[in-house]
Formats: C-alpha cells, sequence, structure tokens
C-alpha cells in the first residue's frame, strides 16, 4: 500500500502537481496494485470508462491477449514513454506488479468545426476549412483523395513541446526529390527547434530564402485547396497545433489562383485569373509609375493632362514620394488596426480612415487627388491576390519600387524590375524552379498562369532548371 | 560551371547577343557607307555569316580555348563589353537621364550584371523570355511608322559603287558581332538536340530578316542625305510616332532598349564566365569582381560623343580577327593534334 501511495506521490510530481492531472488507483483483475493517470483536460472520461470495462472483463476471463482492442496497447513501464503518452492526451493504467503499463489511445483535444476559413472566402465550392485538429483535417482531405497512395508521415518537432508535423503527398505523383528535401528539412528542423509554435515556423524551415519578400510555400487553411494541389504534385505539410498547410513546391504563379476559378465557367474563371495576375504590376509599379511622371517624365504625358496634373500637384507642399509616403503609411495602419479589432468596429475603421481622413487630407492639402486614385487602386490591386502571404509581399515591395522612382525616375524602375525579376528567376521551392513556367520556359503551360482551360488531367509541376532533368 | 542549352535556349541566346545594344544604330553606319543598295548588302553579308555559323556547327568541337586563347578572348569581350556601356551611358545621357551623373547610372547597370554574374547560370541563360514581350512591343511600335515610309526611297537599284558595296558589307557585320559566341555555348547543347540543316537555318533568317528589315524600313523612312545627321535611326522614327495616351513614345522605347541591352552585356559576361570557369580548381568569383570593376569604370572614360563615334566606326574591326580568323586558327591547330593524337594512338 505504501509502495502504491508513494508511486502516485511520485507520478504527481513527475507531473508538477498539476490540478488536471490525475493519478488513482482503481482494481484490477488478477493484479494487487493498479494506477490509472491521464490529464483531465485531454481526455473523454466516458469513452475511457468504457474502454477500460470492456478491458476489465477481457482480463478476468484471463484472455492470452487481453489488450487487444482498437485504442488500447500493452507495453513494458518506461517512465519516460509514460510521460510522452500522457502528455499526447493519453490514458494510462500501470500495472505495478507487472511492471506493464496499458495506454488507450482517446484524446479528446478541444477544436473548432470545420467552418470556412474568414481569409479564403470564395463565391461557390466547398466551405469547409481546417481546423486545430490534424485528425479531422487529414480526414477532410482523404474524404476527397480515397486512394491508397496518398501517404501520410508524420514527424514530432520541438524537443520541448514535441508538436507533430505531419507531411502528405500522392506517391507516384510527388516529385521524390521534394519528398526527400522535406522529409531533410523537417529532420533538420527535429535536431535544432526547442518549441514550435506556429506553422510559419516550419515555413521558415522549408523555405530556401527566407529573406526572400515572395513566400515559397502556398499557406492555406482549404481542403479543396490542398487537394487540388496534391494531385498536382505537391507536398502539404500539416501541424497538429494549427489550421494552415504549408504546400510547396509551388511556383509564383500559384499564388493568383483560387479555387474559385474551377468552381466558375471556364471564361468567368479566366478573365479573373488574367485580372489577378494584371494586378500584380499595378500593386507593384503603379505608385512607382506615377511618381516617376510627376518628379521627372511630365514630358511624356499629354498636354491637357500634364496641365491639370500640374496645377493639382503645384499646390501640394511635399515631394511626392512623400506624398506618396504618408498616403501609403495610413493606408497600411488602417490594415493593420482592421484586422486587429472586432468585426463589428472594422467598418467605422473603414469608414473614418477611407472616408474622412482620404478627404480631409486632400482638403488640409497635404496630397493631391490624383494620388489618393493612385494609392487606393494601389491598395485594391494587392487584396486582390487570393493569399495573404503574396498579398503582404506585394505590398512591402512597391516601397522600395517608390524609393527608386523618387531617385532615378523610369530608369530606377527599369533598374529595380531587372533586380526583382532576378531574383525571382533565382528563387526556387523546395528545388523546384518558382518562376516556371515562364523561366524554365515551357510555351505548353504558360497559358495556364493566364487561362483556366477546361478540366483535364493535371499536369505535374516543373522540378528543374537543368532540361535534361525536365525531360526526365 | 555545369549547364545544358535546349535547342531554343541556345538559339534565344545567341539572338540576344547578336541584337540589343547594336539595334537602335546599325543601320546608319550600313546605309551612309554603302549607299541605296545597303539593304541588298545587308543581305549578302548575311548569306556570309551564315557560312560561318555552318562552318562553326561543322567544326564546334575543335574550338577549345587554350591559357592564353582564353585570355585574349576574355579581353576582346572586355572591350565589347566596355564599348556597347560606352554606347548606352551616352545615348541615356542624349535622351533621358541627362540630369544624373554617369558613374550613378553606370553603378547602377554594372551592379545588375553583377547579381547576374554571381546567379546561378540559368538566370542568365533563361532572362531573355522575359524580354521577348518586350521587343515585340519594340517591333510593333515600329510598325506603326508603315504609312510614313517612301517605297522608292531604294530606287533606282544598283547605284551604288564597288568601295561604297565594301563598306557596306563590313559595316553590316556589326549586326553579327558576338556570334563567336555559338562556338563557346554550343558544346552546352543537348546531345539530342537537332541543331544542324533547318534550325540553324531558321534561326538565321530571323535574325537576318530581324535586322534586314530594320535596315530596309530606315531606307523606307530616311532620304539617303538625311540619314548621315541621325545617328539612332530607329529612335528617331520611334520619337515620330504619334499616339493619343501618350506624348514621348520614345521614353519608353529608350527603357525597353536599355532592358534588352542589359541581357546582350550579361550574355557577353556570360561567355568570359565559361572561359573563367575552365580554370580548374580556381574560384571565378574574385575574378568576376574585377572584371564587374573594369567595366564600372572604364566606360566613364569613353562616353564623349568623339569616343563614341570612334567606337561606332572602329569596334567593327575586331570582328575579323575574333569571329573569322582566330576561330579557324584554333579550330585547324586543335583539328590536327587530334588527328596526329589519334595516329599515334
Amino acid at each position: 500500500m505504501l509502495l502504491l501511495e508513494s508511486m502516485i506521490d511520485k507520478l504527481k510530481s513527475t507531473f508538477y502537481n498539476s490540478v488536471d492531472f490525475t493519478a488513482k488507483e482503481i482494481s484490477w483483475p488478477n493484479e494487487e496494485y493498479a494506477i490509472l493517470c491521464y490529464y483531465s483536460s485531454m481526455v473523454n472520461k466516458s469513452d475511457v470508462q468504457n474502454q477500460i470495462n470492456v478491458l476489465k472483463v477481457q482480463a478476468s476471463v484471463d484472455e492470452e491477449k487481453w489488450t487487444e482492442t482498437m485504442a488500447a496497447v500493452k507495453e513494458p513501464f518506461q517512465m519516460e514513454k509514460f510521460v510522452d503518452y500522457i502528455c499526447h492526451g493519453e490514458t494510462i493504467i500501470l500495472l505495478l506488479t507487472e511492471k506493464q503499463m496499458v495506454h488507450l489511445t482517446l484524446p479528446e483535444i478541444p477544436h473548432r468545426s470545420p467552418d470556412e476559413p474568414i481569409n479564403e472566402n470564395i463565391l461557390r465550392g466547398s466551405h469547409e476549412g481546417f481546423v486545430e485538429n490534424v485528425d479531422v483535417n487529414i480526414g477532410l482531405i482523404r474524404k476527397r483523395i480515397r486512394m491508397p497512395n496518398l501517404v501520410v508521415n508524420k514527424m514530432e518537432v520541438g524537443k520541448e513541446t514535441k508538436t507533430d508535423v505531419y507531411y502528405m503527398y500522392l506517391d507516384n505523383v510527388a516529385n521524390q526529390q521534394s519528398v526527400s528535401e522535406v522529409e531533410s528539412k523537417l529532420k533538420l528542423m527535429q535536431e535544432k527547434t526547442k518549441s514550435l509554435y506556429t506553422a510559419g515556423e516550419v515555413g521558415d524551415y522549408l523555405e530556401e530564402s527566407v529573406y526572400s519578400p515572395f513566400p515559397q510555400m502556398l499557406n492555406t487553411e482549404r481542403p479543396d485547396r490542398v487537394f487540388a494541389n496534391l494531385v498536382e504534385g505537391k507536398i502539404a505539410v500539416f501541424t497538429n497545433i494549427s489550421p494552415t498547410v504549408l504546400l510547396g513546391p509551388v511556383t509564383f504563379f500559384s499564388f493568383y489562383q483560387s479555387p474559385d476559378d474551377y468552381n466558375g465557367r471556364v471564361l468567368v474563371g479566366s478573365f479573373y485569373r488574367m485580372v489577378r495576375v494584371f494586378s500584380f504590376l499595378t500593386a507593384v509599379f503603379l505608385p512607382a509609375f506615377y511618381i516617376a511622371i510627376v518628379s521627372f517624365h511630365f514630358e511624356i504625358l499629354p498636354i491637357e493632362l500634364s496641365k491639370k496634373l500640374r496645377l493639382d500637384i503645384s499646390e501640394i507642399p511635399y515631394r511626392p514620394i512623400i506624398e506618396a509616403m504618408i498616403l501609403e503609411i495610413i493606408i497600411e495602419l488602417i490594415r493593420e488596426a482592421s484586422v486587429r479589432l472586432p468585426q463589428a468596429i472594422v467598418q467605422t475603421i473603414g469608414i473614418v480612415g477611407g472616408l474622412v481622413i482620404g478627404n480631409v487630407i486632400v482638403t488640409a492639402g497635404l496630397v493631391s487627388n490624383m494620388m489618393v486614385i493612385i494609392v487606393a487602386l494601389t491598395a485594391i490591386s494587392s487584396y486582390v491576390v487570393p493569399s495573404v502571404e503574396m498579398n503582404m509581399s506585394i505590398r512591402i515591395l512597391r516601397f522600395p519600387f517608390m524609393l527608386a522612382a523618387a531617385l532615378a525616375g523610369f530608369f530606377g524602375i527599369v533598374i529595380g524590375g531587372f533586380v526583382l525579376f532576378i531574383h525571382l528567376l533565382n528563387l526556387h521551392s523546395l528545388k523546384s524552379p518558382y518562376f516556371s513556367p515562364i523561366v524554365p520556359f515551357e510555351p505548353k503551360k504558360i497559358k495556364q498562369i493566364f487561362v483556366r482551360g477546361p478540366f483535364v488531367k493535371p499536369s505535374p509541376q516543373t522540378s528543374s532548371f537543368d532540361p535534361e532533368g525536365r525531360k526526365k | 560551371m555545369n549547364f545544358k542549352l535546349t535547342k531554343i535556349q541556345f538559339f534565344l541566346m545567341l539572338f540576344f547577343i547578336e541584337t540589343g545594344v547594336i539595334y537602335i544604330s546599325f543601320q546608319q553606319g550600313v546605309i551612309d557607307y554603302g549607299g541605296r543598295d545597303a539593304w541588298i548588302m545587308f543581305g549578302v553579308a548575311s548569306i556570309f555569316m551564315y557560312l560561318l555559323l555552318f562552318f562553326y556547327e561543322k567544326n564546334y568541337k575543335f574550338f577549345r580555348l587554350g591559357k592564353i586563347t582564353k585570355w585574349i578572348y576574355i579581353l576582346y569581350w572586355l572591350v565589347v563589353i566596355i564599348s556597347f556601356l560606352s554606347y548606352m551611358q551616352y545615348t541615356l545621357n542624349v535622351w533621358i537621364i541627362q540630369n544624373m551623373p554617369p558613374f550613378y547610372s553606370l553603378l547602377a547597370i554594372v551592379l545588375v550584371t553583377l547579381y547576374i554574374s554571381l546567379s546561378r547560370p540559368s538566370t542568365t541563360v533563361n532572362l531573355g523570355v522575359l524580354i521577348i514581350p518586350l521587343v515585340f512591343i519594340f517591333i510593333v511600335f515600329i510598325l506603326l511608322a508603315t504609312h510614313e515610309l517612301k517605297f522608292s526611297n531604294i530606287l533606282p537599284i544598283g547605284t551604288s559603287t564597288v568601295p561604297q558595296w565594301l563598306k557596306g558589307m563590313h559595316y553590316s557585320l556589326t549586326a553579327f558581332i558576338g556570334i563567336e559566341s555559338y562556338l563557346m555555348l554550343r558544346k552546352n547543347v543537348l546531345k539530342d538536340e537537332e541543331i544542324k540543316g533547318k534550325p540553324i537555318l531558321i534561326f538565321h533568317l530571323i535574325v537576318s530578316i530581324f535586322m534586314g528589315a530594320s535596315v530596309i524600313g530606315v531606307e523606307f523612312y530616311f532620304m539617303l542625305k538625311e540619314i548621315r545627321l541621325i545617328p539612332d535611326p530607329i529612335l528617331y522614327i520611334l520619337k515620330s510616332q504619334k499616339v493619343t495616351f501618350v506624348k514621348r513614345l520614345d521614353i519608353f522605347f529608350i527603357y525597353i532598349w536599355l532592358a534588352w541591352s542589359l541581357l546582350t552585356i550579361n550574355l557577353f559576361l556570360f561567355n568570359i564566365r565559361i572561359a573563367l570557369s575552365t580554370q580548374e580548381g580556381k574560384n571565378p568569383k574574385p575574378l568576376l569582381f574585377i572584371i564587374h570593376g573594369i567595366i564600372m569604370i572604364a566606360p566613364l572614360f569613353f562616353i564623349g560623343v568623339g569616343q563614341v563615334e570612334f567606337i561606332r566606326k572602329y569596334l567593327i574591326y575586331l570582328f575579323y580577327p575574333f569571329s573569322i580568323i582566330l576561330p579557324m586558327i584554333i579550330i585547324l591547330f586543335n583539328r590536327r593534334r587530334d588527328s596526329k593524337c589519334d595516329k599515334s594512338q
């Protein structure tokens, strides 16, 4: 009895006497001392009780393999494993005389229902979204791909947090080099990381150029988007702490595709895809272009427009770059405020920020009407992208271009444009070319950037810069 | 440096090496020195160039650079790059960035070329794809001038004298500066790609028609006496086009030409990279930095009108030794050496 009590105390102290950790004596057939351990916050108590009842009956008839149920496994007691199981929400029955433990995999970890993600709305199609439970998330994919070659592998990352990271791909479709790349990077992460807080940290390890403004993994919370990418040979990385799934290898143009493209008509889907790609140019270059014109190249404008514009900006005390910066910073402040505030107040912020400040700032003579138009158009263009990360990257990118235009006019934009595109050519996502199918040039696939064709067999993504590699 | 090229990539690189910097201006030399029959002279020169390509294709395996020949070629390409950069800088200063000190604009250009040179080979190889749409826009807007062309400008045919023919053909070769890059790049083309015969003919026809059309177009547009006063005829044609939405169309085209020319410069630098990478066990990066330092400083001494005129007049003389004579010597030497080796074995 003394042994039992001291054991229970020891177990409790192992878990720092947490109030939700339970360790109590239970009666067990053919066993003098048995202890039941679990985190009350992580198990479904009625399921556990039912399972214990079943096991007790099987043990009492002295069945040889009495632990063989779907949820139970018997194994020799090891303190390290014991702690690990408990932390994963499992229930453990310790059989002290036999020095064995039976662990019941019946965790109940709270999660939301799979509602549509608020940051990836679509008009038609599935309205399901991922949740903070990886079993539910994998289930949502398996519901769509009922094939045995949909492989799911797991790695435990974070020496302290022990977060499960899963990667999923279609065998025979996914590029094996990319799968190995994911595995090796996750292994590296396993060795180096103490704690894993967000899916973004996994993204940092998987991306090859962390300081690039362009995301090299596509983040999504939509199962239909993951499904569409898996059949194209991509790899999906899940965590059990976040609804965000990372997809790779991706191209720059993957960020401009939306599940809505395939939910609508061919022509409609194609038109909006073109609009989105065009929005990249306006979102990045439009303010820079305007600054270059009003600072250096007034002569390119037709006389009528030139006169109006000169009149408009002649009353502004600041240089165009300062004007643009004032407005851009206001837009960024409004955006940041509307993200953090409750939904009910966001509309007020929109009205105050957009209408009141926009109107007053022009009346006060701080910025010109034309600049308001340009910055508003730029902001709208940047929000067209159906990916939050790419949207943010684009918004940041326009600042260096504005600066280059203010310093050297069109010359600055051309030089900056060259640097931007060379950077895009140099990038790769899980060793695959990022700017495909433009570079490496694949004329047959280029139309897919702009046009959503009638759905036929999906084609795997290009995986190499090397023409020999592409032929393989 | 390990890289492989498809047939399309190979020809695209050659296209951008041969066009680019010289495209806006070479017509003046050909027409000024060649007279009314300049377009025929260009056609004849391009036939010679096809024969040269044919010779290259047959013997490219024997074009192996030794220690000395490698540095001779690097020096030649450096001279071409410096000349091109000087001309680019001069044109930019005349047309668009009059107030910017040349040092800064050149620094920006050279930093971009350095970034490309330090990137992986596939970046340089594929960069041309991004320029293709710009070249198309360039051509479409030149075509706007069609209604102003006077087809009678080239008549009567056959009025040029023999010295005019020689000079006209000589300056026609400006359109093919850099053709020796064929020998540098050809070895990296995938083995199963067909180059001989039809592909090479189609490529050369595209380049010749592209450049030849600009010669004949300029002849149609300008009177023979006018052309002497116009150093960059293509830009002048663009400047004279009027559209409703933009007043100075030429400014956009100078920037398109700048991007196009930057690519040409980089392809010449790529030749240098290939040559440098043949040094076993040596990291070519420090040398690349030195080379970029040179191409940053040297053009600053040649951006005056006189120097640019000198370049336009005399750069073409380097074509003969480096695109014709030296390759022939290297190929014949290596052929002989190889056959001797075969016999001794």
